[in-house]
């Protein structure tokens, strides 16, 4: 929650000119109204845990004053109270109900003003319509010690609206403090030189052009460039780039990367805020500030609806004065307001959301908000990140190459390689040892092992005289290895395919190629297939190279921009949000957090980083692609459950309404249909558990 | 298992210390408790089948005045009420807070008096009504001395229990605790209520039922519900099938209750208008009820192999039964069109048996059986003589409330009859009566085993059977 | 007491009564009685006797139903209800 000074302690919304005043864990905080600083106060929590408390709170003492409320007027409905029983009883129900209004009405009716003076209807009009239009006309009757009161229909339709809401609420996943944790990535300490003395400095006072030592295994604490050294550095988390990044002297290097193999010694150019790593929890923040609520169906289907209502009731009122005198006109006309109001509107959207994201849970995706499905039933736009989405992030082992004129054989080539890869720390080294494992090799003993960073290794190996390398092209000539026509050949060939080549040889001639490509996920082709079918147009955006970003969008035969920083990722979408339709988006690193904040809906994978899982809408738990058709499917049925869901309880509605304008409605029946149309939510929501959704 | 293999390591386990020493803090003052309950459960069951025979034997005993059905009816009520039911109850409630609170019973000292005062009480009440000085309003018929005694016994255990729970070591608050905190604060203040010298005639008999009906909900049915909470799911091994719903229950529950009571006079010279909110009132309590009944059901459905070993599961499952049928028969009883039928008859009687017997009882049985072998740390001798305890009372029970159901159901339709004699509505109920005297015997041999078993485990008697490993322990912590 | 002023100190009653409810219920929800609900359905069990594990086996019914059935007599205290 942002504490900002511009902001409410509780709720996050902007402060008015006169803040209220209270304390918060000891130090002055300020409120934008009483409401939130009462809260506060009961509740002790902040953000949407207390939000969901505080509504809780609220709800258990209104229903309460409620349930009392409906006692005593069923109490009237089967054995009606005499006249002056009756009367004193009308004040007691005022007395009990007027808490309820106070309690659960004044936060809905701000909401409704809110909407009014911003020229739109929504749901909380209607309801405000209804409820306190029951309300007056009933403390009316009461003082006035004669007509009918609805103070049931007023505080049950309040209590139930409020459920409703606070299902909603509930519902919500935690949020935490993202973007602290992407600040964690940079390291705490670093070791500076000053005037030839190493020193170790917290990270906050490092200053622009400092000369920093990093050994493998750390996180670069600043950008900067490389004055001393080479290594071998893991960009994935910022970058996405598959490969590791070879570092020499004159190399950029970034905060948050991870140093692999190498002692490097860099001179920082960016710290603190100016850093990639800092720019990117802008960005992230920015994204996060900027959306906008999509308008939700109820609220659409009520701005349509309350006009006809009000001048149904205004009809209602002219008619019926020009019938039977002011009095009854007064009473039609307000009870055609009131029973256009069931207490099935506020359930049908979050009845079925409810049952849907309870749904969802069970098959391991999180969806943080209701409003989240109903964007997903109109998503028509899916954007996938490569590495680590639609790939496992890992290289894997997928070609052998032996030169014929060799004379060794493919499990020879293996054995040797993947024992001297054995201590390897390096992706790929490990790679060909899990593939070497599976093919059951027997590792043979090694003499001599050493690393050239971002090079390669050698070694002496078992019975072989010779020394043995496994590296890059550079590595073999630079050891004098003699590249063959057939190594050189293939060579292209697996370059082209996308792949990245590894040689191994020895005895001054370079024996084997090894080509490592990218290990897609299971059901990632069955998952673009679906999605196709869904209608759904997909796009892959990466910041991996042009090849291998064809290799794999070439095999699922989809479009791909490739070399993407983080901020065109995020032009990217911005770009398609234009078109129509919703645009969501897939990914799991940290380099894709600000993208998923941007899109219309952002889908985090379970392999992903905990940033990205709670700044996404939705988090999938493991990583199974395929339940990504799966809930756009889930979210269309949710739609249509709710779309069933208010026409059945307009249809309700409608006949209230009818007999209202005749002036034949009873309290019964107001009473009936509320009760009815409730229960036909409630059930046909249930049925959303049950539903079949193909794959 | 500690390193050395000594399997008696207490601190490798800190809970058990936790609940053992619990256990042990209680075991004097619920022992008490108990074994005095048992007392009373002896006497007052002797009471009840007394009064039973003089409906089919009205001259049997006749010349003794203590004797006679308009003192024996109740005496056999009050040392049911107060003496069996309150005394196992307090007993229960004492156990479950230290268990549920993880902390040893505090103000203990304050226990003992409340054993005493409450026997006291209980006694002086019952001497004065065999003696004839009784003062006429069912549930209220002791003297405001043995009233006060009782009051002040109350109001011991009710601080002990508070200053307990205010030493808890848990964060969260178990929802037989709220149960049992909501009973032991507002119990006292009603009976006192109840028993004050300013009332007289209408008013009097409004208090009286008002009362009476909050006995039951809020000092029996609580604990028994407590009971039924904490041990069903602790002995199958399982949570609560919906622990938010049964929240909801004890909510709900305290929002209605308090109207209830009126319905007792439905027909009587009472405001129209206060009798039917107190029957609307009595209907909505089937809310709460529901929601009580779905968790206890679907917490013990797929495990009813479980009652094969353990007394507790099975008396406790079949008195949280009846605590459903009850409150759904009671509910619909407040209905006036059913009332003028069920009123002043049998009936009455079958449905507070239902749920005094078939439900309070039962589940104190049930709590007895599992507390007991954790207070005296022996176990149950005769496992044999348990089952025939229990089918003996089921049946029994069963018998009971069958008999006065039909029984009332035709007396009552019997004396609706304007034609018809009012003799005719009494001669139609003897064989019903008949039956329900076998009823009572039945009873009364099932509480002698009971009594007998309490006995043997008291002076830990009878064969020694061997506990389950954890309750060794117990004896390694405190010999 | 006249029946009027007995009601009212009926009501009276219901309303303190209510009034401790309401406080009680906001107690509740401020010390987070209401959170976290399932842990609080476990809160019954500990490391001796967890979730999964009777507590109870007075009549010494045996492990398995095989075991039962083999035996030619029955054990000193078993029996078939």
């Amino acid at each position: 929650m942002n504490h900002s000074k511009d902001s409410c302690y509780q709720c996050g919304l902007p402060l008015p000119r006169k803040p209220f005043l209270g304390k918060a864990l000891g130090k002055d905080a300020s409120y934008c109204c009483y409401g939130c600083l009462l809260a506060h106060e009961i509740t002790g929590e902040k953000g949407e845990e207390g939000e969901a408390m505080w509504i809780f709170a609220r709800l258990g003492l209104s229903a309460f004053f409620a349930m009392n409320v409906m006692m005593l007027s069923y109490t009237d409905y089967f054995y009606p109270f005499e006249k002056n029983v009756s009367l004193v009883i009308n004040y007691i129900m005022f007395a009990l109900a007027t808490p309820v209004m106070f309690l659960l009405g004044t936060p809905i009716l701000r909401n409704s003003i809110r909407g009014i003076s911003k020229l739109t209807l929504n749901m909380d009009t209607l309801i405000v319509l209804g409820t306190f239009s029951a309300y007056v006309l009933s403390a009316i009757s009461t003082f006035r010690a004669q007509g009918k009161v609805y103070f049931d229909t007023a505080s049950m339709l309040l209590v139930i609206v409020t459920v409703g809401r606070f299902l909603e609420a509930g519902a919500k996943a935690r949020t935490s403090e993202s973007i602290k944790e992407l600040l964690e990535l940079s390291p705490k300490q670093a070791t500076v030189i000053r005037d030839g003395v190493e020193e170790v400095v917290l990270v906050e006072f490092l200053k622009k052009g400092e000369i920093i030592k990093i050994i493998p295994g750390e996180n670069f604490p600043a950008d900067g460039e490389v004055i001393e050294g080479e290594s071998s550095v893991d960009e994935s988390m910022l970058t996405g780039e598959s490969k590791t990044v070879f570092k020499e002297k004159g190399s950029m290097v970034f905060a948050g990367t991870v140093n692999l193999d190498g002692r490097l010694i860099f001179k920082a150019t960016n710290v603190g805020e100016e850093m990639v790593l800092s720019r990117l929890c802008s960005l992230l923040e920015e994204a996060r500030k900027s959306r906008a609520p999509i308008e939700r169906f109820a609220d659409r289907v009520s701005s349509f609806f309350i006009p006809l209502t009000v001048i149904a009731s205004v009809v209602t009122l002219i008619v019926w004065n020009f019938k039977s005198g002011i009095d009854t006109a007064l009473l039609n006309s307000l009870s055609v307001l009131l029973i256009s109001c069931p207490c099935a509107l506020g359930l049908a959207t979050p009845m079925a959301i409810w049952v849907s994201l309870g749904r969802a849970a069970k098959e391991g995706i999180l969806i943080r908000t209701g409003e989240t499905l109903e964007k997903l039933s109109h998503i028509n736009k899916i954007l996938f990140d490569k590495t680590g989405t639609l790939t496992k992030g890992n290289m894997e082992l997928t070609s052998i190459f032996v030169d014929s004129d060799s004379g060794i054989s493919e499990s020879e080539l293996i054995s040797i390689s993947a024992s001297l890869e054995a201590n390897s720390e390096h992706p790929l080294g490990k790679s060909l040892v899990e593939f070497a494992n599976k093919r059951g090799y027997v590792p043979l003993p090694i003499y001599q092992f050493y690393v050239s960073p971002g090079m390669g290794v050698r070694g002496k190996i078992g019975e072989l005289g010779d020394t043995v390398f496994i590296g890059s092209r550079g590595f073999m000539e630079k050891n004098g290895l003699e590249f063959t026509k057939n190594i050189l050949e293939e060579k292209t060939k697996e370059e082209s395919r996308g792949k990245t080549v590894v040689f191994c040889g020895w005895g001054k001639k370079v024996k084997g190629i090894l080509g490592f490509s990218e290990e897609l996920r299971e059901g990632a082709g069955d998952t673009i297939s679906n999605l196709k079918d869904l209608g759904v147009e997909i796009f892959i955006i990466t910041g991996d190279n042009k090849y291998a970003s064809e290799a794999i969008s070439k095999g699922l035969g989809v479009e791909a921009k490739s070399e993407l920083l983080p901020e065109d990722k995020v032009c990217v979408i911005k770009a398609l949000k234009k078109t129509k339709g919703l645009t969501a988006m897939v990914g799991d690193g940290i380099n894709d957090a600000p993208a998923l904040a941007s899109a219309d809906v952002g889908i985090a994978l379970g392999c992903g980083v905990d940033i990205t899982r709670e700044s996404a809408d939705v988090s999938l738990l493991g990583n199974d692609l395929k339940k990504i058709p799966w809930v756009l499917q889930l979210a269309k049925k949710t739609r249509m459950k709710i779309k069933e869901n208010l026409f059945w309880a307009f249809f309700y509605n409608t006949i209230g309404i009818g007999f209202a304008i005749s002036g034949t409605l009873k309290p019964v029946i107001a009473a009936l249909a509320m009760i009815l149309s409730s229960l036909f939510v409630l059930g046909n929501s249930l049925r959303l558990q049950k539903l079949k959704i193909n794959n | 298992m500690s390193p050395d293999g000594n399997p008696f390591n207490i601190d490798e386990s800190p809970e058990l210390s936790a609940r053992v020493l619990s256990d042990i803090s209680v075991s004097g003052p619920v022992l008490a408790f108990f074994t005095s309950a048992v007392v009373w459960l002896l006497i007052g069951t002797v009471f009840g089948l007394t009064a039973s025979l003089k409906f089919n034997f009205p001259d049997w005993l006749a010349s003794l005045p203590a004797l006679t059905f308009g003192r024996v009816r109740p005496a056999h009520l009050n040392t049911i009420m107060y003496g069996w039911i309150s005394l196992a109850s307090a007993g229960c409630s004492i156990w479950l807070t230290v268990r549920l609170c993880r902390v040893e019973v505090r103000w203990r000292k304050l226990l003992y008096p409340s054993v005493f005062f409450w026997n006291l009480g209980v006694l002086y009440g019952t001497i004065a009504i065999l003696i004839g000085d009784n003062r006429g309003l069912e549930w209220l018929e002791f003297p405001r001395g043995a009233a006060l005694l009782i009051a002040v016994a109350f109001v011991c255990l009710s601080l002990s229990i508070l200053r307990t729970f205010h030493a808890r070591q848990v964060k969260h608050i178990y929802v037989s605790l709220w149960y049992i905190l909501a009973s032991v604060v507002w119990f006292p203040i009603l009976y006192v209520i109840a028993n004050l010298p300013f009332y007289s005639g209408v008013t009097q008999a409004a208090v009286n039922w008002w009362f009476a009906h909050n006995a039951i909900t809020v000092w029996f049915t609580p604990i028994g519900l407590a009971a039924a909470y904490y041990f069903i799911p602790k002995v199958i091994g399982r949570p609560i099938y919906s622990y938010y719903l049964s929240l909801l229950g004890f909510w709900s529950f305290a929002l209605f209750y308090n109207w209830n009571g009126i319905h007792h006079l439905v027909g009587g010279p009472l405001p129209t208008w206060l009798i039917s909110v107190s029957i609307v009132a009595s209907v909505l309590m089937f809310i709460p009820v529901t929601t009580v009944a779905i968790n206890h059901h679907l917490t013990t459905v797929g495990h009813f192999g479980k009652l094969r070993y353990s007394p507790t599961l099975r008396f406790v499952v079949f008195g949280a039964m009846c605590y459903t049928a009850v409150s759904f028969q009671g509910s619909i009883e407040a209905l006036r069109s059913f009332n003028e039928i069920s009123h002043f008859t049998h009936y009455t009687i079958g449905h507070a048996h239902l749920g005094m017997y078939a439900f309070a009882t039962m589940i104190l049985f049930g709590a007895i059986y599992y507390t007991m072998p954790r207070l005296v740390k022996w176990e149950w001798p005769y496992p044999i003589l348990i089952k025939y305890h229990f089918w003996l009372v089921a049946f029994g029970i069963a018998l009971y409330v069958g008999s006065m159901t039909v029984g009332g159901i035709l007396q009552g339709l019997y004396m609706n009859e304007a034609s018809r004699p009012f003799i005719e509505s009494v001669e139609v109920t003897k064989p019903y009566l008949l039956a329900r005297s076998g009823a009572g015997v039945l009873i009364l041999i099932g509480h002698l085993i009971f009594i007998y078993l309490f006995c043997l485990m008291i002076l830990r008697r009878g064969p020694e059977r061997k506990a389950p490993p954890w309750r060794e322990k117990m004896e390694v912590v405190a010999p | 007491m006249s029946l009027p002023l007995a009601g009212l100190i009926l009501i009276l009653i219901a309303l303190i009564g209510g009034t401790m409810a309401m406080v009680a219920f906001i107690w509740a929800v401020r010390t987070k009685q209401f959170k976290d609900l399932n842990a609080g359905a476990y809160i019954i069990f500990d490391e001796e006797e967890p979730v999964g594990k009777m507590t109870d086996n007075t009549f010494g019914f045996p492990e398995s139903e095989k075991s039962n059935k083999n035996k030619k007599g029955r054990g000193e205290y078993e029996s078939r209800w």
